[in-house]
């Protein structure tokens, strides 16, 4: 197998599909079981999804509406078996469980007629390792005596944004010491894989998977395992970048500033990291040729393993373009400048009253766009409809807005993505909001539990987006928190391989419009599995 | 996670900033320079940091810094060369470490007079790795399983177990730690450990209607270190299929109530298992951080998951600041659930710490000041603890903010001729065994007495044929000392010089045992009890109150 191939041959995706960590399970009952097991107890049976392996040790937590305990907390054994005994006949829930599986919730009804059958999503898994041009393992973490790390080797797993192209860093970590490097509980989606290292012998830099130009993209739709994604760190030639942070006067003499070089078309990872000492000198030992952003924040107030953090008092940011090549840079002056503030207010998206759905107030989370070396560099703050708030703090640099905690009736309509380097930036920024629809189907079938829903935007085709449900025994189901548009919807047979869950053919699926703050209906039929 | 060093340690705890400014320096400077070597292979190390501070004040095991201090690095090459330059005279501890971390960090003496030092070489014991798979009973592998390396050995008088590094399991059960230390004994305990613990549990009521969970367990598979095996590696080995079949257990829970002062409050409380946990060892110490979580308005908690042992919770306001209050319970978990426990913050004590002169006054009176040092053995410090401080001698400080918990207890005093002879709490010494605050009547205070009559230990080593013998370990047993733990405690030792010569700190006089050897000696009961074993047989010296003894030795084996 070539590397970077996934060892799921089966899987060829027509269209990404981000599926919300809720299904891909159902009941099955199982027909060739013999006689029905006494009404109060509790048998199944937990299977891989994609290759139908018995899943041992996984863990079953009953529900009983309204408890707060759970009434039964089981497990399976070597051959993917659960049993349990002394439950009282009634509606339950089950959540099951475990580790590097997706965390699965299904309605039971007990007493049951036949054992019931669970099917479990794996994650996924990216696996390489880092090795010099001798084949040697680079460092995770190159300390100065006493402590202090001063370069390190940090492999980045980017996943990308839903209705975008954008890949947002979503994990980060250290290759071992013989240089290898796991990453684990991926869920579905599409990853990208990049490294970047300072203070090694061979420099500092940064390297996307394969390569810069072409980043390869990995699709995770379940279970599937990415070997022998290595990166190969070569020496190239490299110029120093050395200067002093020209920080006001009143800021104390013993602070520090942390300084972070940065690709300008590849902002999201930094090639190197610096830490301005007290007088304010700082070098970048090795800096290979090309365009960087330099960002520059503090007072620091002290390091993480890769990081700072910022200090008391008011921070201070500096962000300067620098060309580096044919010689180094010395004497830099690096300006800074007093922190920036954002507003933010909630606003009904459109011309439209603001909608009922929706919560008058909620928080946002302003995500950085830009490395800045130092850590915990999100941002967040109250937003409200009644009155601008501020964020205070902030660096001149490029910041996602994003709205948590508007329930399910409502959504953000507007995705802003605001420079604070821009000094005649429109403020207050406005967080666009509106009310969610719904879905209430029923799916007409002899057997509607062997059936999955599959949900799918089309109008969104750069990030389609697909989501699952499975019917109750009555054909019921639904979909919640729906951004209006027009959606297609189909039934599957739930049983066949979940490869066909992926391969959904749009032209036999039905479509539907959904309305802001209102529940559309469909009616599905299907015969019987296929 | 946050591991401290040994070195970080003893610089926190000895390193001052001196007043005065910094001596004019017109003097010959030298280099000093040679190779870095895998000691049992002979090999050259590159990548090795080697490095001492220039203009310090080397005295009784610590270093004070002036303005002028500034540390000199180099790193040794392909051939394992380094080379230090521009080295005032002076004598020097140069110190040799990884470039993964302070595992292996190997300190010699050098002294230098203006003259450029070669082939001041370091044999380094080169640390290895330990791996394996973590399985449960059906042999699945357990993906997120902590893996803790432990460390049987004594501190502070007696044998405990410390946590000296740790790994994690990746999805395929499989773990490796790096930076094991060679040829001496660890043991390994797997353990599930969640950061995230609920304030109430969901776990069923009916303890019969609870699935097992895993158990702490000890390589190979044992649930208590009782069944432990020890392991040890050579140095520069890769061991691997260090495998555990993790035990199970039924599961317990605790239940209660929260409390400040005040009264039934959300409180953040955290759980951690106990023998071994997050604390201070003879290596310096490792903190991680314990499940935790913050309990509901009404302070109610009901945490479960638990097997049979013991832990300590430890509750804390929110926002917790100097004024802030603190509460430490122990339990027992053994074969049923606990309810109606009830967590207590109290505010922290003070507690007086007198520094007390033995003898006459000296005619001038004593300017240096002791440190006086209280480290919490099991936790990190919290904020408003104040638990040290410098007296004048005499003189009293107080410290405050302190909890009803374990401290170990660091007194020093950088001065020729002085030394801490006893630490009391009451009745009861504490200098070389842990401190359990709030054991005594309230108002008792710390006793640190300072004694002017120490006396001073030099050895110089040579071979059978008179050549000084360089980076040699000297060993200083005191005579009497009654157990093995307090040899443990009391040992002194250092490496000679590149001139054979070793000079020890600042010593009670009386009666000591004195060894030369090249073997290394640690803190596991198999290495003190060697010692113990056979100290009485090493050649006895007589320190002479404030007087200077010099032996002369032959480097031998400890046994």
């Amino acid at each position: 197998m070539a590397p970077g191939e996934p060892n799921t041959p089966w899987l060829r995706l027509l269209a990404f599909l981000a599926i919300a960590p809720i299904a891909l399970l159902h009941i099955q009952q199982l027909r060739a079981q013999s006689a029905p097991p006494a009404a109060e107890v509790l048998a199944g049976r937990v299977l891989e999804d994609s290759s139908g392996e018995p899943v041992a040790s996984a863990e079953l937590k009953i529900h009983k509406p309204g408890n707060r305990e759970l009434v039964a907390d089981l497990d399976t054994d070597r051959a993917g078996h659960f049993s349990g005994t002394g439950l009282p006949p009634g509606d339950y829930t089950i959540d099951a469980v475990k580790p590097n599986f997706i965390t699965t919730t299904f309605p039971l009804h007990l007493p049951a007629n036949t054992p019931v059958q669970l099917r479990l999503v794996r994650y996924g898994v990216m696996d390489g390792h880092v090795a010099n041009v001798r084949g040697e393992p680079v460092p995770g973490r190159v300390m100065a005596p006493y402590g202090q790390t001063i370069g390190a080797t940090r492999i980045t797993v980017l996943t990308k944004q839903p209705g975008s192209n954008e890949f947002r860093s979503l994990r980060d970590a250290s290759p071992e010491d013989g240089g290898h490097f796991r990453f684990f509980d991926l869920p579905p989606g599409q990853y990208e894989l990049a490294m970047w290292y300072y203070g090694l012998n061979e420099g500092s830099g940064m390297q996307f998977y394969p390569d810069n130009t072409n980043p390869k993209v990995f699709t995770i739709a379940g279970g599937e395992t990415y070997n022998n994604l290595n990166f190969l760190v070569t020496p190239t030639t490299q110029y120093k970048v050395r200067g002093k942070v020209a920080w006001p006067d009143s800021i104390p003499a013993a602070s520090g500033f942390a300084l972070a070089l940065g690709l300008p078309d590849q902002p999201v990872l930094p090639i190197a990291i610096a830490l301005a000492g007290k007088d304010g000198d700082f070098e970048f030992p090795n800096v290979p040729p090309g365009t960087y952003d330099l960002f520059t924040t503090g007072p620091t107030g002290g390091y993480t393993g890769y990081e700072s953090v910022l200090g008391k008092g008011d921070p201070y940011y500096g962000k300067m373009r620098l060309q580096i090549g044919g010689a180094d840079i010395t004497g830099l002056s690096v300006p800074v400048s007093p922190a920036r503030s954002l507003s933010v207010v909630l606003r009904a998206h459109g011309n439209t009253p603001f909608p009922a759905a929706c919560p008058q107030s909620a928080t946002v989370a302003l995500t950085s766009l830009d490395p800045w070396g130092i850590a915990f560099f999100s941002a967040n703050g109250p937003v409200s409809v009644a009155k601008e708030q501020s964020i205070l703090n902030l660096p001149p640099g490029r910041f996602r807005v994003t709205a948590n905690g508007l329930g399910s009736g409502c959504y953000q309509a507007n995705d802003p993505v605001v420079d604070l380097a821009n000094k005649d930036l429109p403020q207050p920024v406005a967080v666009e909001v509106a009310a969610a629809g719904s879905i209430r189907g029923t799916l007409h079938a002899p057997r509607p539990i062997d059936f999955a829903v599959t949900l799918l935007n089309p109008s969104n085709p750069e990030g389609t987006q697909s989501q699952l449900a499975f019917p109750s025994a009555d054909g019921h189901f639904t979909f919640d928190a729906l951004p209006p548009g027009k959606y297609r919807i189909a039934a599957q047979p739930a049983t066949a391989a979940s490869k066909t869950r992926w391969l959904t053919d749009l032209s036999k699926m039905t479509e539907i419009t959904v309305a802001g703050g209102e529940a559309a209906t469909v009616e599905l039929a299907a015969g019987g599995p296929e | 996670m946050r591991i401290l060093s040994p070195a970080s340690l003893i610089l926190t705890a000895t390193l001052t900033f001196a007043q005065t400014p910094a001596p004019p320096a017109a003097v010959t400077t030298a280099a000093i320079s040679g190779t870095v070597k895998d000691k049992a292979t002979g090999a050259p190390l590159k990548d090795f940091t080697v490095s001492t501070y220039i203009n310090a004040n080397w005295a009784n095991g610590g270093i004070t810094m002036t303005a002028a201090t500034k540390q000199i690095s180099s790193t040794t090459d392909e051939q394992g060369h380094y080379k230090l330059s521009d080295i005032p005279p002076a004598q020097y501890q140069v110190r040799v470490q990884g470039p993964r971390g302070f595992a292996g960090a190997t300190t010699r003496i050098v002294t230098t007079a203006g003259r450029d030092l070669e082939g001041i070489d370091f044999g380094v014991s080169v640390t290895g790795t330990v791996a394996g798979k973590i399985v449960d009973e059906n042999k699945e592998p357990l993906p997120n399983m902590t893996v803790f390396l432990v460390s049987k050995e004594y501190y502070l008088g007696s044998v405990g177990y410390f946590l000296r590094s740790t790994g994690r399991t990746n999805d395929l059960g499989e773990y490796s730690i790096a930076n094991v230390e060679a040829s001496r004994n660890y043991y390994l305990v797997a353990e599930a450990r969640r950061l995230n613990l609920p304030a109430h549990s969901e776990v069923p009521l009916n303890p019969q209607m609870r699935r097992q969970i895993p158990m702490r367990t000890w390589y190979p598979s044992s649930p208590d270190r009782e069944g432990a095996a020890p392991l040890q590696i050579r140095p520069g080995e890769h061991r691997e299929g260090v495998d555990i079949q993790v035990r199970k257990s039924v599961s317990y829970c605790v239940s209660g109530i929260a409390a400040t002062p005040n009264g039934p409050t959300a409180l953040n409380v955290s759980v951690e298992p106990l023998g071994p946990s997050s604390g201070v060892s003879s290596a310096g110490g490792m903190f991680m951080s314990s499940p935790s979580t913050t309990t509901g308005a009404d302070g109610e908690f009901r945490f479960c998951e638990l097997y049979p042992g013991s832990y300590r919770l430890t509750a804390s306001e929110r926002n917790a600041g100097p004024n802030s209050t603190w509460g430490i319970t122990a339990i027992t978990v053994a074969d049923r659930d606990l309810a109606d426990l009830r967590l207590s913050t109290t505010p922290g004590i003070s507690l007086d710490a007198e520094a007390v002169l033995e003898g006459a006054p000296p005619p001038t009176p004593i300017t240096v000041k002791p440190n006086i040092n209280l480290t919490p053995l099991l936790r990190t410090q919290f904020p408003g603890e104040k638990s040290g401080g410098r007296p004048d001698i005499p003189g009293t400080i107080t410290l405050s903010g302190l909890l009803l918990d374990t401290y170990g207890i660091r007194a020093t005093v950088n001065s020729p001729g002085l030394y801490i002879k006893d630490v009391t709490y009451g009745d009861r010494s504490v200098q070389y065994s842990p401190l359990q605050l709030g054991t005594t009547l309230a108002g008792t205070g710390l006793r640190v007495t300072i004694a002017q009559d120490g006396a001073t230990l030099t050895a110089k080593v040579t071979d059978k044929d008179g050549n000084p013998v360089a980076d040699t370990t000297v060993i200083a047993i005191p005579a009497g000392v009654t157990s093995e733990g307090v040899l443990a405690a009391r040992i002194v030792s250092g490496p000679t010089d590149q001139l054979g010569q070793y000079k020890s700190d600042t010593l009670p006089p009386g009666k000591y045992y004195v060894l030369a050897t090249r073997d290394s000696y640690d803190m596991t009961p198999e290495s003190i009890g060697k010692l113990w074993q056979s100290h009485t047989r090493y050649q006895e010296v007589e320190l002479a109150p404030k007087g200077t003894a010099q032996v002369n030795l032959q480097p031998t084996n400890i046994q």
